[in-house]
């Protein structure tokens, strides 16, 4: 699980649960936290949010994945927000979201290619694929390119097996990939996707 | 209302009906285009938009319907066309511009192009087009889940109610909930998610837990690798998976259902919403379904991505919005489940075989399967086969039909090595399993499981030890934590398969790899971690010697392991010849030192570059970029510059030095010599014929391997100091036991000389003769001339090798039979064209069953019977059957048998095993009697000349340790490496293509002995030789030294 525990945050990134330190007056005001005011868009996405998912604990993995769609990760805010509405310790929220490897907590890349590392597409040379790209893009899967172009990550099993290997870019499935085609693949990511495959 | 909900529904099949009938007997062309995840994967996307412009600009008014995945992924992208009254044309990898072609000849000119077409659908048949559902990959498939799937368009209901759908909830409805349980206790359902219960019996439980609020979960969260048939049925047929639920719910009394659906699938995820949203309006979710007091509604939940939510009690929790966990059980979901209510959850295929089962009756699917595997099952066919795609097959159907029948066998013609079903949680399936029936017992029996139906095939370049790391390492990934052993067990499992495939690993770590397995299995709550070491256990179990061989030898035949080689090339060679060494030698113009490179680990340089059939070229990696290079013809060039090296002798003080016995001067036996005699110790080599050389004097023309090159490389071996003595058969000119006396130890390699008969009447005719026992003779000279027409049966190297004799010592007309297919012949591919090229014939699929004598104690002509390709055998070719009745016979008077040969061992000499070889360890290749070894054709059976001198270093390495096991010796050939040639990985690979080895024109050199290959030119095999990628350039690999 250790890939989810680099995901924690650090402490001073924490939800302010309202701990007052000894001492401290100036924190003090009653025993009412001052919560800190909450990024505009986060703000928007909950304001529909909310009226869409109901306050009982089976909307959390929903309202994650909601969360998700609109930012391309899960901000701390939003989190913030989801567990007061489900009334639920931050910590359990931290909780079930680090424990799928769907949710990310850092701002994704332009784009997102995807190597899938199921057995298929393993057997059919996928792992040197990502071996590869990892060092030519100086990333480790899960993370982002110092210039913020891709996202590299891996999935096991993407459900199109007999075109193995598979890499997913922003969404397009490509088959039969082998390391010229993925080279293309990469160099291009940045031009606008071409509506019709002339050529097949 | 109940009435009019009723007709209302009745009114939309009706009307289903009527546009169905309209679609397939009205006047419009329809154009299929396979549109499920693979087949816009593979293009379809772009395919429908090109078909809407050209249809446009033909002017034809056609409908395009996209439909699901008929599950063969090998031949997207798929389009159909169907002319109404016409039978449906089923098209086969289509491009834009194929697309084009077919659009104008088949709608407008009506005629459909064959060479495109895979085959038609339809009672009637086009001329030259074969029906669709013959073709191997269809043909033994009974669709039932997948009844629907590649034949509707999945985002129509119309087109679901027009093929009987609903029939069955209908009838259910009609029925009593318990009733509805006894038809699918009768059917022999069982889960198709892996578990294999009886649909039914949890469907009891269920049913009988008190309360009234139930719930039905189906489970489309497919997370195996290599797993996607519940995609393709959500996408293609969404319908028939909610019919399902829909019945379950009544029968358990459920009113509301989840579908926990993976977030991968998005187009799964869209076609189940758009159903859902139809079933609304035509009265099939909602209050009072199809008018009756069962009320039932469904919600999809999106999963998140953890394979442990494929597990009931963690699928739960992450529904309920929880960490997926998996808890205990007892309580068991059909009791105490989702929200602590009675729980059925079903995979995705089993609520999808219900439609049916409810329709047809139960005695209808139990009709198919095993006695307790009953109907069908869908596979996901993937990995290294010819036709990877999506199948549904009765359960009892075997391995073997599976790969070969319905697969098409291997890619490129390899071998198959093993099949893994079940993913993470399976095992994998040796080839001598394939004729194991698929069913669930007796996978359970081999180790495996079922699984949700994921069957991946491996050929010999997937490393077994390296396929066990893998799923180790997604196991211990997707572990939730929860429990130790499976927690930190896979890690440390993992870490040790590190070990092993990285060269770190000893005979230790196999032993510890299965006490954890056992301790993973045991101690963990739920399935994953209890399956989780099922491909480590299985691998071991039936893959033990790849293991060995990675933690004793360091070596991984697949070549996949990195750390534990060179290059592929090296890497697929017997004997570990450093060919990137050698290579860029040459290319350096350091012809002298490539060819001591050689040397050092294979002493037949000459012999190898005419003679090998050069497996390093089958794995060079250049090939993927355009060919691969042609080693062997680089090396001929290195020979031809006729450079002498000599090898050192190691000094050895008089005390360690041994005396050692060969028996067989062939290449096994001289290798074994050179060997040896380089560790310092005294060599004789005891050969039975008159001259050293073995089948490489006697057995192979001079037109392959002139005599003279043999005869360098020999030299070379007896300017070492081996002391070889002709005439000198061990067994009958001198007793074996002399040589255990006199010697310290002793190596066999007598080869395999004894013929094969044919086994047929009048083979003891004159003129009937074994063919290597014809190819001595023709060396010793003692056969000069041939006239009249020959024919050889057989279609190994021998007998290609007897037919090209035969002509070149004058015969008329000279012909090959070979009872199976050019394909299948073991021979290699260029000796068969060298051989046509002069002229000599080839008849396929003849089988020798009598020789017709001339009257006179001759030969006259042999009588042949007709064969047909039959069933796949163990060798993975189909085996020839005879046709009755149809014969052939072949006037000549010289027949040549060239179909086996078996070894001859020395009386007194090694005991031998069944099939006559000698019995061996494989590691050392030491036989039971101590101090003697054995090795080459004698131990493999006819084999090639770079198998045998492999043999021949292995066997000299453990007599070393045989002789001195206190004293490990260093082998100077297992010295590190130490290139310096240059290259620069930054420089594009040269564009320059394969060179093409010269040979003697065909029609002068079929009458003469002289060598048909020539080499080629200096600047020739430099170029090629700058061909090669340096696979190895930077690469450090681990020592094999002892420590």
């Amino acid at each position: 699980m250790s890939d989810s525990m680099s995901k924690l945050a650090s402490p001073d990134q924490s939800l302010n649960t309202g701990r007052v330190r000894k001492g401290d007056r100036s924190k003090t005001a009653g025993f009412r936290r001052s919560p800190k005011p909450l990024d505009p868009e986060v703000e928007c996405w909950f304001a529909k949010a909310k009226t869409k998912f109901p306050s009982t604990q089976s909307s959390m993995i929903p309202m994650l994945q909601s969360a998700q769609a609109t930012f391309g990760y899960l901000p701390r805010d939003a989190m913030q927000v989801i567990s007061r509405h489900l009334s639920a310790p931050a910590a359990t929220v931290e909780g079930v979201a680090s424990f799928y490897a769907q949710f990310r907590f850092e701002k994704a890349g332009r784009h997102r290619v995807t190597v899938c590392r199921g057995t298929a597409c393993y057997v059919r040379g996928s792992g040197k694929l990502m071996t590869d790209l990892q060092h030519d893009l100086n990333v480790a899967p899960g993370g982002t390119t110092a210039d913020g172009k891709i996202t590299l990550e891996a999935v096991s099993c993407f459900g199109a097996c007999a075109l193995a290997p598979v890499v997913v870019v922003d969404g397009t499935v490509n088959g039969r990939v082998n390391a010229t085609s993925l080279k293309t693949l990469i160099d291009n990511a940045d031009e606008p996707v071409g509506d019709v495959k002339s050529e097949a | 209302m109940e009435t009019t909900l009723i007709s209302l529904f009745d009114e939309a099949v009706a009307q289903a009906k009527q546009g169905w009938q309209k679609l397939h007997a009205g006047s419009r062309a329809i154009v299929y285009v396979g549109s499920a995840t693979c087949g816009l994967a593979a293009g379809a996307g772009a395919l429908i938009v090109e078909a809407r412009r050209e249809l446009s600009r033909l002017n034809i008014d056609a409908e395009l319907v996209p439909v699901g995945c008929i599950g063969m992924c090998f031949a997207e992208p798929l389009v159909d066309i169907e002319i109404p009254g016409k039978p449906r044309v089923c098209y086969a990898a289509v491009t834009a511009a194929m697309l084009r072609e077919i659009l104008h000849e088949h709608i407008v000119e009506g005629n459909p192009p064959a060479r495109y077409a895979l085959g038609s659908i339809g009672e009637e048949t086009i001329e030259g087009i074969p029906r669709l559902f013959e073709h191997p990959f269809l043909k033994g498939q009974v669709r039932i889940a997948l009844n629907n799937c590649g034949l509707i368009d999945p985002t129509r209901a119309d087109h679901y109610l027009a093929r009987s759908g609903y029939d069955g909830l209908r009838r259910a409805l009609s029925m009593s909930p318990d009733d509805v349980i006894d038809e699918v206790m009768r059917s022999g359902l069982r889960g198709r998610g892996g578990g294999g219960f009886p649909t039914a019996q949890k469907w009891k439980f269920c049913r009988a837990s008190p309360g009234s609020d139930k719930y039905v979960i189906c489970n489309a969260d497919e997370g195996d690798p290599g797993a996607f048939m519940d995609r393709a049925v959500l996408e293609g047929d969404p319908h028939a998976v909610l019919e399902g639920m829909c019945i379950a719910a009544y029968a358990i009394g459920a009113n509301h259902g989840y579908i926990y659906i993976r977030a991968e699938y998005p187009l799964a995820i869209e076609r189940l919403r758009g159903a859902m949203d139809q079933m609304r309006t035509l009265g099939l979710l909602g209050e009072n379904v199809l008018g009756s007091d069962f009320s039932f509604d469904l919600v999809i939940k999106e999963g998140a991505g953890a394979f442990v939510c494929g597990e009931e009690t963690a699928l739960i929790a992450s529904i309920e919005g929880r960490r997926g966990m998996p808890q205990a059980r007892p309580p068991f979901p059909a009791v105490k489940g989702l929200f602590g209510k009675p729980t059925s959850i079903n995979n995705v295929e089993t609520f999808a075989n219900l439609p049916g089962i409810l329709r047809e009756g139960a005695d209808w699917f139990a009709d198919y399967g095993t006695e307790k595997s009953k109907g069908t099952k869908t596979f996901a066919i993937t990995g290294k086969i010819n036709r990877p795609g999506l199948i549904e097959v009765p359960m009892g159907m075997t391995l073997r039909d599976v790969v070969y029948g319905v697969g098409g066998g291997i890619v490129g013609g390899g071998k198959f090595k093993a099949a893994q079903t079940g993913g993470p949680s399976g095992g994998c399936i040796p080839a001598q399993m394939m004729d194991l029936p698929i069913d669930y017992e007796s996978l359970a029996k081999v180790g495996s499981i079922m699984g949700s139906g994921g069957l991946v095939v491996m050929d010999e370049t997937t490393c077994m030890v390296d396929l066990a790391r893998y799923f180790v390492s997604f196991t211990e990934n997707e572990s939730c934590g929860k429990c130790v052993p499976c927690r930190l067990g896979t890690r440390q499992m993992r870490m040790i398969l590190d070990d092993i495939c990285e060269g770190r690993g000893t005979e230790e770590s196999i032993a510890q790899l299965e006490a954890l397995g056992e301790a993973v299995r045991k101690g963990s709550l739920c399935g994953l971690g209890q399956t989780a070491p099922n491909p480590v256990l299985t691998t071991i179990k039936y893959f033990r010697d790849e293991y060995l061989a990675h933690v004793r030898e360091k070596h991984c035949a697949a070549g996949v392991c990195q750390p534990l080689f060179i290059a592929p090339c090296s890497n697929r060679c017997p004997s570990e010849v450093d060919v990137p060494a050698y290579l860029s030698l040459v290319a350096e113009n350091r012809v002298e030192e490539a060819l001591r490179s050689h040397m050092e680990r294979n002493p037949f340089p000459s012999v190898c570059a005419r003679v090998c059939p050069h497996p390093c070229e089958q794995r060079c990696v250049r090939a993927d970029l355009d060919e691969s290079v042609s080693i062997r013809g680089v090396k001929r060039f290195m020979v031809d510059a006729a450079i002498n090296v000599s090898m050192p002798v190691m000094e050895r003080p008089a005390a360690e030095r041994r005396r050692v016995a060969i028996v067989g001067a062939g290449p096994a036996g001289l290798t074994a010599a050179y060997f040896v005699r380089r560790l310092g110790h005294e060599v004789t080599v005891f050969e039975a014929m008159s001259e050293p050389g073995g089948m490489l004097r006697y057995g192979i023309p001079a037109y392959r391997l002139p005599t003279d090159e043999l005869e360098r490389d020999i030299a070379r071996i007896t300017e070492m100091g081996v002391k070889i003595v002709c005439n000198a058969a061990v067994g009958k000119d001198i007793p074996v036991a002399s040589l255990y006396d006199d010697f310290d130890a002793v190596f066999v390699g007598s080869g395999a000389w004894s013929d094969v008969t044919m086994g047929v009447p009048g083979e003891e005719a004159r003129g009937v003769a074994s063919g290597i026992e014809f190819l001595k003779k023709v060396t010793l000279g003692e056969i000069d001339k041939l006239d009249g027409n020959v024919v050889v049966v057989g279609g190994g190297n021998t007998a290609i090798d007897a037919a090209r004799t035969a002509l070149r010592l004058g015969a008329k007309q000279v012909t090959v039979v070979y009872r199976r297919t050019r394909e299948e012949m073991p021979v290699q591919p260029e000796e068969v064209s060298e051989a046509l090229e002069e002229g000599i014939k080839f008849e396929f699929l003849l089988a020798p069953i009598e020789v017709i004598g001339d009257g006179k104690g001759g030969a006259a002509a042999l009588k042949l019977q007709r064969m047909r390709l039959g069933n796949f055998d163990s060798s993975g070719r189909r085996q020839p059957q005879p046709i009755e009745g149809d014969f052939l016979k072949i006037p000549a008077a010289n027949i040549i048998r060239a179909i086996g040969q078996r070894p001859v061992v020395p009386s007194g000499g090694p005991p031998v095993s069944k099939r006559g070889t000698i019995a061996v360890d494989q590691f050392s290749l030491a036989t039971d009697q101590a101090g003697v070894f054995a090795g080459g054709d004698a131990v493999l059976g006819p084999a090639t000349a770079v198998e045998a001198i492999a043999h021949g270093r292995r066997a000299a390495e453990a007599i070393e340790r045989y002789l001195h096991p206190d004293r490990p010796v260093h082998f100077p050939w297992a010295a590190p490496r130490h290139l310096d040639t240059a290259f620069d990985p930054n420089v594009a690979p040269s564009p320059a293509t394969r060179s093409k080895t010269p040979k003697l024109d065909p029609m002068n050199r079929r009458r003469t002995f002289q060598e048909v290959e020539l080499t080629l030119c200096a600047a020739d095999a430099r170029g090629e030789a700058g061909r090669c990628l340096r696979c190895d350039f930077g690469k450090t690999i681990v020592s094999r030294e002892e420590e």
